[in-house]
């Protein structure tokens, strides 16, 4: 039988070495007409030898037996990976993401009937079983031969075909990607090594300007971005606790997005479309830095949009809308409250807290379960709710169109049939409306005013830092929607209690509820941190009352902290040891979130 | 040096794979090298094999009465060992296949094995009976991405070849368009190829159609499962390059170009709207997307597999796909929830020339053919009729037409009539150990293999992914071989033969 097989393997083996001899020399007729080297296969050549030395790296960590030896060599591969980031995250967004994942369960419910759940690999697996302990060995290598395959698979797949505007973006992308996870220990959980990995991908950003110095008309230009880079790689060579966060924003992420303008400018790029970070970001705090359009429905068209806008904020107010015209959008979403009620629920029959609408939309995913993809799916929702608005949509507009100017205005506005579709997207228009950046905290940060206290800059910077809130409220929303490609909403597992006694896990079992699926036990999106200060209380269920409270949680490791058991608590378990005083500042901080004149001002 | 050195050879990884397909192409015998392989052959008697007579797994699809005519026999289950190869498990969430015939009678059947992220290849012999089975693709080759349906270029079908195409959809991330070698040694399982100017999407499948559709040119579908629950986004790529190269050509995407039709809701079932294909050139997932929808690419709620007519060059340039459809609040009113079957019959000399698309069945028409679909999912279309099988999402509630468990309906694409021809017996294989009744199973990879086969019997096989049914000794339908790590998929899958169905 043995032979069979053999003469088989044989046949194979002949078979793919004609293949080979074929394919090579129809290759040299290939390879004959390559040009003088493009800027494309100079980035490709930086970026695969960089691969390479990574792919080696980290294969021959396993033949070491030495833990510090091995952590010594997890770091030379984790360096060349950071190196090629800028590169990698943009040109395969998705290996990258699998390659830089938590170690956390990867859970993905398509739906009912199609829900997988598996084991994170990649890097931050890895650093985290090097401290393991000898326990974790064949879980180790498993992981490094997982990742190693498919850096591998990424590295023999390699396309790189740049245009001006790819450049443009993959920089734009790597600025803030530094200044949103890059600086926050995001990705470096155990070795915190975060400000040098910064740096090793800020070096390719210059290496990369300079592949492409000879497109700059202006040689000054250049030279003022790449320098400005290499003062940022000065400023980050710094100590992680105490680094300054608010200042590294201010004067380097800040100043090199400006200088990005001025090369699109003087190259001349035509961007074909927007991304969720505008072409024309030139602050990270900026009310115009991401486009609400980019979180919508593609389709609606924006003809006339403010007066949709103005449409949607009339309905918004009307109380038609509900079946007992008790209850409009406003009745829980009260303007001087920064869009929600001050109530622990709404009434006895809502088991959730009314969430702000300010800033929802930046999301990806909608209610405190992430059951809908959108503002205008989230409405449906609402409209269905027996102990809301209790009335289906199809009644909602029947009851809109009796009302002339209701009428009028969504036949005047929307050139189609699709009227419960309008209704929905009027009312999420105004909604989408209700961004104002214009905070204390984003006032000092754009350098419109200079009022921030020393308290609260190191609220910023504990937030963004040793407090770790910032990975998983991520500027400049402070919410779940990962920078800096804006398409994932963030959910999280943290042990809630049921009292502010904080003796007793919440029931409220979250996202659990939709598909049953036990890793989801207790998992609720991640809400935006602005104008906290007007929207207590706070969690889900409302149960604190004061941000002292909410601090206080988190500082004490979450439910898994206060001792409950929760098998898969997405939290770190780990006390944060602030102090008082950090704790103070880091409230300090969170109230120069509030928007001004929310209340007062006319929005429209 | 050593650095020009793996450049080249980087290189040479990106080119070859076009080059290879041309130079199978007829060449075989030029240079004397196929004489030397057919030497090797005569040492080789698949007689001496002995193969597995029939599957220890007894027949779990339940058939219409009036498609009693038809016989439908399990080939191979997850249960089954092959003598030659006792080692291999045909494993986890089976998915697209295709059949080659060998010189010496017998076939190769390459074969997707979706949860183990791997493709497997098994010989039959020269009665379909399994002979020897192996994987030529790994987890570790496509760094776990679940390779889901599949093609097989063939000259006789495609005028290149033979090259398997097979989309990578989850798990790994690396959402594109794997190309296989169906020959390749299984030694080096571990090195696996992509097709970068076919694009990054969430692929089902890649499908080229007949070679006889355009004369010189090969013309690649690619259907986009992207479950986005904002707005349906799932888009029907085309690429359009040279015959049998996949370097030289241009990315395309469907549009629906009929005024006031801005959503796959807007088209009514049976009603023609023009069509247009729009360049695209990002390919990286989010730009692609990004543009593609810029530039108003009609948005599917998840377009699953694609098939083209067989026959006349006419037929071959009308193409068939499924819309598996979607529950989400933000989804109402634009995309499919229950699933859809469309057509798109392209311009007769230009691919990218106008064209017409058609919704054929509506599983969501209240009263209408296709109310009770449960989410169709794969399709294979023969000269006169397109076979539907399902995928059902678990959307049975939302519909009291839908019954029972995962169908294959038969499309008579001339009379439009609509006919179910088998359904998952999942009740008799609960009662008989295999699974339960709440998981449901889905039908895939029905491949029309008569003429491969060629001995006068219609032929056709399928697929079953039997979710649920795992060994009995709490271990996992895995081939170590397929996948090593300890992340596999537990659930058996069963592969079946049908003769008798009409084509």
């Amino acid at each position: 039988m043995n032979n069979i097989l053999l003469i088989i393997r044989a046949k194979t083996y002949t078979f793919c070495i004609c293949l080979l001899l074929l394919s090579v020399i129809s290759c040299k007729t290939e390879t004959q007409s390559t040009e003088a080297i493009s800027t494309d296969k100079q980035i490709e050549k930086f970026y695969l030898s960089e691969l390479n030395h990574c792919i080696n790296t980290l294969d021959s960590l396993s033949s070491l037996n030495n833990t510090e030896d091995k952590i010594a060599c997890y770091k030379k591969a984790r360096k060349h990976f950071k190196t090629i980031e800028p590169i990698l995250a943009f040109i395969d967004q998705n290996n990258y993401k699998s390659l830089n994942a938590p170690n956390i369960l990867q859970i993905q419910e398509e739906d009912a009937t199609d829900i997988k759940i598996k084991k994170a690999f990649g890097f931050q697996v890895i650093e985290e079983l090097l401290h393991e302990g000898p326990n974790y060995i064949a879980e180790l290598e498993n992981t490094i031969s997982i990742t190693s395959s498919r850096l591998k698979l990424v590295k023999e797949n390699t396309y790189i075909n740049f245009k001006d505007h790819h450049i443009i973006w993959l920089l734009r992308n790597q600025i803030v990607r530094i200044a949103t996870t890059g600086i926050t220990g995001f990705d470096s959980p155990v070795l915190a090594q975060s400000l040098l990995e910064s740096q090793y991908a800020y070096q390719t950003l210059i290496t990369i300007l300079d592949i492409y110095k000879g497109k700059f008309k202006s040689t000054e230009l250049h030279k003022d971005l790449s320098g400005l880079i290499l003062s940022s790689i000065q400023q980050l060579n710094d100590d992680f606790e105490s680094f300054d966060r608010y200042n590294f924003i201010k004067t380097s992420t800040d100043p090199q997005l400006k200088l990005l303008l001025k090369v699109q400018k003087d190259w001349n790029v035509v961007f074909p479309f927007e991304m969720a970070l505008s072409n024309t970001i030139s602050s990270l705090f900026d009310s115009k830095a991401l486009n609400t359009s980019y979180f919508t429905d593609y389709k609606s068209d924006t003809t006339f949009l403010k007066q949709k806008e103005l449409l949607g904020k009339a309905l918004f107010n009307d109380t038609r809308l509900s079946k007992n015209n008790t209850m409009a959008c406003a009745t829980c979403h009260i303007n001087s409250l920064a869009f929600t009620d001050g109530k622990t629920t709404f009434s006895n029959k809502q088991t959730r807290n009314t969430p702000t609408l300010t800033y929802s939309a930046y999301q990806q995913l909608y209610f405190l379960d992430a059951r809908s993809g959108s503002l205008e799916g989230q409405i449906v929702g609402v409209a269905n709710n027996h102990d809301e608005f209790n009335l289906p949509m199809d009644s909602i507009v029947k009851r809109i169109k009796q009302d002339k100017y209701y009428e009028q205005t969504l036949n005047a506005l929307y050139n189609n049939k699709r009227d419960d579709f309008n209704v929905r997207h009027a009312i999420s228009s105004y909604i989408r409306t209700l961004n104002l950046f214009n905070s204390k905290f984003d006032n000092n940060i754009n350098g419109k005013e200079n009022s921030l206290t020393d308290s609260e800059i190191r609220g910023f910077n504990l937030f963004m830092g040793k407090a770790a809130c910032a990975t998983c409220h991520f500027p400049p929303v402070f919410n779940g929607t990962v920078p800096p490609n804006f398409n994932d909403t963030e959910l999280e597992i943290i042990g809630v209690p049921e009292t502010a006694a904080n003796k007793q896990l919440d029931d409220d079992l979250g996202r659990f509820y939709f598909f049953n699926t036990e890793e989801r036990k207790g998992a609720f999106k991640t809400t935006t941190v602005r104008n906290i200060e007007k929207t207590a209380p706070y969690m889900h269920n409302g149960v604190y009352q004061t941000l002292e409270e909410v601090v206080d949680f988190y500082n004490k490791g979450g439910g898994n902290g206060l001792g409950f058991e929760i098998t898969h608590q997405t939290l770190p378990f780990d006390a944060l040891n602030l102090t008082t005083q950090e704790q103070t500042d880091i409230i300090n901080f969170m109230k120069t979130l509030t928007d001004n004149d929310v209340s007062n001002k006319e929005i429209l | 040096m050593n650095k020009f050195l793996k450049l080249f050879l980087f290189l040479f990884m990106f080119t070859s794979t076009s080059v290879v397909l041309i130079s199978c192409e007829g060449e075989d015998g030029i240079n004397g090298i196929d004489g030397q392989d057919g030497a090797d052959g005569q040492d080789y008697t698949p007689a001496e094999f002995p193969p597995l007579t029939a599957s220890i797994t007894p027949n779990l699809l339940k058939v219409s009465p009036e498609f009693s005519s038809i016989v439908v026999t399990p080939l191979l289950s997850s249960e089954d060992q092959i003598i030659g190869t006792p080692d291999f498990v045909y494993g986890s969430m089976a998915d697209g296949a295709g059949l080659l015939a060998e010189k010496d009678g017998t076939f190769t059947l390459i074969n997707n094995i979706e949860a183990d992220y791997a493709i497997a290849r098994i010989k039959l012999n020269k009665d379909l009976k399994p002979i020897h089975g192996e994987h030529i693709i790994n987890a570790f080759s496509t760094a776990f991405t679940a390779q889901c349906s599949g093609t097989l270029i063939t000259p006789a079908e495609h005028g290149f070849g033979p090259l398997y195409l097979s989309g990578g959809e989850w798990g790994g991330s690396s959402k594109a368009v794997f190309a296989t070698n169906p020959y390749k040694s299984a030694d080096n399982a571990d090195s696996a190829i992509t097709l970068p100017k076919l694009g990054q999407w969430s692929t089902e499948n890649a499908v080229p159609i007949g070679k006889d559709a355009y004369p010189n040119k090969t013309v690649v579908f690619i259907g986009d499962d992207e479950s986005n629950n904002s707005v349906p986004s799932g888009q029907l790529g085309m690429y359009v390059g040279s015959r049998g190269n996949f370097d030289d050509g241009k990315l395309y995407g469907l549009k629906v170009s009929s005024l006031g039709i801005d959503f796959e809701m807007d088209m009514v079932e049976g009603t023609e709207y023009d069509a247009e294909f729009v360049q695209l050139n990002e390919t990286q997932i989010d730009l692609l997307d990004a543009e593609a929808k810029s530039k108003g690419v009609m948005g599917f709620s998840r377009l699953e597999d694609i098939d083209w007519r067989r026959g006349s060059a006419a037929n071959q340039r009308e193409i068939y796909f499924c819309v598996t459809g979607r529950i989400s609040s933000g989804l109402i009113g634009k995309g499919s929830a229950l699933g859809r079957v469309y057509k798109v019959v392209l311009n007769e000399t230009d691919p990218t020339g106008p064209a017409k698309i058609t919704c054929v069945l509506d599983g969501d028409k209240v009263g209408g053919k296709a109310d009770g679909f449960h989410s169709p999912d794969n399709i294979l279309v023969t000269e006169n009729y397109a076979y539907i099988q399902e995928d059902p999402n678990g959307y049975a509630s939302t519909n009291s037409a839908i019954s029972g468990y995962a169908k294959v309906y038969q499309y008579n694409l001339t009379t439009g009539a609509l006919k179910t021809v088998l359904e998952c017996d999942q009740d008799r294989a609960a009662t008989l150990g295999y699974g339960t009744t709440s998981n449901m199973w889905e039908i895939t990879g029905m491949i029309d293999v008569t003429d491969v086969v060629n001995n006068g019997n219609n032929t056709f096989l399928l697929i079953t992914q039997n979710h649920g049914w795992v060994p009995a000794d709490g271990s996992s339908f895995t081939d170590p071989k397929a996948n090593s790590a300890d992340n596999a998929t537990k659930e058996g899958s069963m592969l079946y033969v049908i003769t008798g169905l009409d084509r």
